[in-house]
């Protein structure tokens, strides 16, 4: 199994970490995830080291795992501290433990053997920053995470596949900019589309009535973290010389793409909005719209996993335009993977 | 700019890839197997490219013979290069795939 390893992974929302357990596969290592009474997240290795039961079936003791099978104990460092019906502990008796970090709302995880440097985390402010609302959701793809990196860095699908959301003619027409920082490791894939169509979303999200300049700024920082600077705006409505751009509308949409196994896929999908912050009702639309295109997205990409499966070896794809980001994150992925 | 930044222009109009090397050099190509080829045999991008429509061609900084390419006469084929790209895409390098 080849994952891009040493790097940080979403692995939860800070919401679903709490007392209960809760067990994720992460580039196809079992991890079990809880919450101690400090508030500190935890995740160990999901699988009891005596008969590998995982841990994610049994209980808790305070901040204590006792397993569902034969009651082994473990603390949140992993150390076992009881057995049954004897007193001696073998030494050996211990669960790896994850490092963690909670930033930004979200629960990132280390695969990994080498330095868990928390700072090179890459931030997404926007989840938890006072002046954005957000709204989010978590989609199981049968599918590996290529395919999602692979939709997700050419927005030229939205036309076809997202028609009547997000989706405009305009979309696919509209060339592109793409840049690799190969230091930084960091894909850039820049759509400004002017005077174009406004997409039911943004309309029924904003409020503007006519034609829009909408732009698409992606910036994908490989393995996992996928950003879409989203702005609307109404056609000719330019920021201001001083970079004032208040008075458009900026939506941040936030992917984790987080391997599970080779062929399946933890699909975080958040989008934050500086606009209507106080209308329920836009919340609930925006919820509602985005998951429906997510799942527009979960369906096709289950598709192509099937047709993967029984394609013969060695087929060839053929790339365009449109895939210049997407082959680009390719290649950084690939990078990663090989110095894993 | 950037000593690691690439870039990838596509040109309003056209369907062409205009690659942007850190280094100042330019090359158009048809399609982006090819501009990332160029763009990741730094420094040893075999040509600099100028645009077809502008006739002579010029010889970019820190690189060899410049070569017009798009509709005239000399081309590079791409497995001329030096440069691995086998990443890039499963055209590049079928067992270099995603699975």
């Amino acid at each position: 199994m080849v994952f891009p390893r040493n790097q940080w992974y979403v692995a939860a929302y800070g919401e679903e970490v709490g007392d209960g357990l809760l067990a994720r596969t992460i580039c196809g290592e079992p991890i079990v995830f809880y919450r101690t009474r400090s508030g500190d997240a935890v995740a160990l290795a999901d699988r009891c080291v005596h008969r590998r039961f995982p841990l994610s079936e049994g209980h808790r003791d305070g901040d204590r795992l006792v397993c569902g099978y034969h009651g082994f104990t473990y603390e949140p460092d992993g150390s076992c501290v009881a057995v049954p019906a004897q007193k001696r502990i073998p030494r050996t008796a211990r669960v790896p433990v994850y490092p963690v970090v909670e930033q930004d709302s979200l629960v990132w995880v280390w695969i990994g053997d080498g330095d868990a440097d928390p700072t090179a985390i890459p931030r997404a402010p926007w989840l938890a920053a006072d002046g954005w609302v957000v709204v989010r959701g978590m989609e199981p793809l049968e599918a590996r995470y290529e395919l999602l990196v692979d939709n997700l860095m050419d927005l030229s699908h939205e036309t076809y596949l997202h028609g009547g959301y997000i989706g405009t003619p305009e979309v696919a027409e509209t060339p592109i900019t793409t840049s690799v920082d190969e230091e930084a490791g960091v894909v850039r894939v820049s759509r400004r589309m002017k005077d174009v169509e406004c997409p039911p979303f943004y309309a029924n999200s904003t409020g503007i009535k006519g034609r829009i300049d909408r732009w698409q700024d992606i910036e994908y920082q490989p393995p996992c973290l996928y950003l879409l600077h989203s702005r609307i705006a109404p056609a000719g409505l330019e920021p201001a010389p001083d970079g004032d751009d208040s008075a458009a509308f900026h939506a941040e949409i936030v992917y984790g793409i987080t391997p599970s196994t080779e062929t399946t896929t933890f699909d975080f999908w958040m989008v934050a909005r500086d606009f209507a912050l106080d209308d329920p009702e836009v919340t609930t639309y925006l919820a509602e719209s985005n998951r429906t295109v997510v799942m527009q997205d979960v369906v096709a990409l289950n598709l192509l996993e099937k047709v993967i499966a029984t394609e013969p070896e060695g087929y060839q794809e053929l790339s365009i335009n449109i895939d210049t980001g997407g082959l680009a994150a390719r290649r950084l992925l690939q990078r990663m993977t090989d110095g894993s | 700019m950037s000593d690691a930044l690439l870039r990838v222009v596509w040109s309003p109009g056209s369907d062409h890839l205009t690659g942007v090397c850190h280094c100042g050099a330019e090359y158009r190509a048809d399609g982006p197997i090819e501009v990332w080829q160029w763009l990741l045999a730094h420094p040893d991008h075999e040509a600099g490219i100028e645009a077809a429509d502008h006739g002579a061609s010029t010889e970019a900084p820190g690189h060899g013979a410049s070569v017009e390419t798009v509709g005239h006469g000399a081309s590079i084929e791409a497995s001329d290069r030096e440069a691995s790209v086998e990443t890039l895409g499963h055209e590049a390098s079928p067992e270099a795939s995603i699975d």
